[in-house]
């Protein structure tokens, strides 16, 4: 690869991601797991590059090796129930117990929980959805599954969350 | 409430920290991943250690100023002649240092300069030479036939050829104005045959021009999304074919399709077989390295990736998850009768002789065996200073 050309994949890569490692903890559950995917994503749009070139291209190219790969892992690894580390470790450390620290801290160590419980598929989905902000025909695309499955993977996956009783607040409504 | 939800996966996201990405290392893999993709192994070595990492190989004058000078010996007389050429269709053709020899090292040709890459043509091979093996001097390109005799060719600086291992010929591209022009030459004279303009993107890899297999009457050349072929007796452009990829090609036909997986007949695109099945992993994690050979009879598959360190440590992968493999086997599938037989190898183990047998050399030890039986017999040749090559091996022994 051209060096200017690189050069433009650093950038690429270095802004891309954040995001991307945050998204591939949501559907992976493992931070480690995670970091491996989206590097691994990464070396291959490294390898595209030259026919992506332009950082929207990328990004979505990149996305979609992640879910892929993701996909790949967990069917070879038989992981029905993702076997993975608490992905909050950092949370709960000497942080100061306020009230509403507290109420933060058990929203998101239960959403932790809730969302590792959810089927790879449904979790995907929830990512994909509200993440990635990706449409339903986007995120079937991706996910090489109908559109009517997008749909029922939702309801059934926001089903489960709504389920949790400490995820719900005063005054919201059902859709 | 789907709101507070859907806030509260954000929410969680972004309250994720992130480690720091180790884009060095990122690139380091993209760089080997790189190399081991685009060494499509052939019968007929295109590619110059410049080439192999992606960026425009920097080959310095072919045949002006500043090409290193020959000094031929040949252990090869003129009633040798028949013995050479049949040793070498049958044995191939190899390099250590700045000796080229027929199958028989006893039919060698000493160049007094240092040979880098050999290509197959029927009656001999052409070989790219240089002084310096970082590529920093000047290369340049001579013939070496079978009967003894050398001759050194112009061809313009930067060229990556393909050459035809059934015919005394060449073919390279060099740009024209907006678009690009094919060049045909006889290898063993230099005299250019055919000249022919085409008109084709050209950006998925590092090369300044797209590279280009030969085979018969056809030239097929690597353009983007496709590679486009053209009868250069002609000028006419024939059915393309799919796939975006250096091109294998042998015995009028060339591979393409995902990862190179279907051998198509030139001329009509005909699907001929396929390898297909054999690519490992799915979606965009697939991979697989398909290689004709040279008489178009043999695709060549691997599905593993070799890795060297910085400190020359070796290392065979799987080419889906990096995992280490241990004995790793190289496939060759029949493209007539749809035959296959299994080798221990990898990706950089066997080369072809100009009839399609396998090739591979370990140390002093060269091993031929028929692709279509995988009957193998080895011969030993004599010690000497520096790796043997072998025509279509990047890597050697």
């Amino acid at each position: 690869m051209r060096r200017t050309t690189e050069a433009a994949y650093s950038e690429f890569a270095r802004a891309a991601w954040p995001h991307l490692y945050r998204t591939a903890v949501l559907i992976v559950g493992d931070r480690q797991l995670a970091e491996d995917l989206v590097q691994s994503a990464l070396v291959k749009t490294y390898l595209a590059w030259p026919r992506l070139r332009e950082p929207d291209k990328a990004r979505a190219y990149t996305r979609r090796v992640m879910v892929t790969v993701s996909r790949d892992w967990f069917r070879k690894h038989a992981w029905n129930h993702e076997n993975v580390r608490d992905v909050d470790e950092s949370v709960g450390g000497a942080a100061d117990h306020t009230a509403d620290l507290a109420g933060d801290l058990a929203d998101r160590v239960t959403l932790a929980d809730a969302l590792r419980a959810l089927p790879l598929g449904q979790r995907s989905v929830l990512v994909l959805r509200f993440l990635e902000d990706l449409s339903v025909q986007e995120t079937a695309d991706l996910l090489n599954v109908s559109t009517g499955t997008v749909k029922s993977q939702t309801v059934v996956a926001l089903a489960a969350l709504r389920a949790r009783a400490d995820l719900v607040t005063e005054g919201a409504h059902d859709d | 409430m789907t709101d507070h939800l859907t806030d509260l996966i954000r929410q969680h996201a972004t309250s994720q920290p992130v480690p720091e990405l180790d884009l060095d290392g990122v690139i380091r893999s993209g760089r080997r991943a790189g190399r081991r993709r685009a060494v499509v192994r052939r019968s007929v070595a295109t590619l110059a250690i410049g080439a192999v990492a992606g960026t425009a190989v920097a080959v310095g004058s072919g045949g002006g100023g500043g090409a290193p000078s020959l000094q031929v010996e040949s252990s090869i007389s003129a009633s040798d002649a028949a013995l050479v050429s049949d040793a070498y269709r049958t044995g191939g053709a190899f390099s250590r240092g700045d000796t080229v020899w027929f199958s028989d090292p006893d039919y060698s040709v000493d160049l007094g300069t240092d040979v880098q890459t050999l290509f197959y043509t029927a009656d001999g091979v052409v070989a790219a030479v240089s002084d310096d093996d970082a590529g920093d001097a000047p290369r340049g390109w001579v013939y070496v036939g079978t009967d003894g005799t050398v001759r050194r060719l112009d061809l313009p600086p930067k060229v990556v050829p393909g050459a035809d291992a059934a015919a005394d010929r060449l073919a390279y591209v060099t740009k024209a104005g907006s678009g690009y022009e094919v060049h045909v030459v006889e290898a063993s004279s230099g005299d250019e045959l055919a000249v022919v303009p085409f008109d084709g993107g050209y950006s998925w890899a590092g090369w300044t021009v797209p590279p280009i297999g030969l085979t018969g009457d056809y030239v097929v050349v690597g353009t983007n999304d496709a590679q486009k072929v053209l009868n250069w007796r002609t000028g006419r452009a024939v059915a393309a074919v799919p796939g975006e990829q250096l091109p294998s090609t042998g015995g009028g036909r060339a591979l393409g399709g995902d990862h190179g997986s279907t051998a198509y007949q030139l001329g009509d695109a005909r699907q001929l077989g396929s390898t297909a099945d054999l690519t490992v992993g799915s979606g965009d994690g697939r991979w697989a390295s398909n290689e004709l050979s040279p008489d178009g009879r043999f695709v060549q598959t691997t599905t593993t990736f070799v890795s060297t360190d910085e400190d020359g440590t070796r290392t065979v992968v799987d080419g889906v998850e990096g995992n280490e493999v241990r004995n790793p086997v190289v496939h060759v599938t029949d493209l007539d009768t749809g035959r296959r037989i299994t080798l221990p190898g990898d990706g950089f183990t066997y080369g072809w002789t100009p009839d399609g047998r396998l090739v591979k050399v370990e140390g002093s030890r060269v091993t031929t065996c028929d692709a279509a039986t995988g009957a193998c017999s080895t011969r030993t040749v004599p010690d000497g200073p520096g790796k043997i090559r072998v025509a279509g091996t990047y890597l050697g022994s």
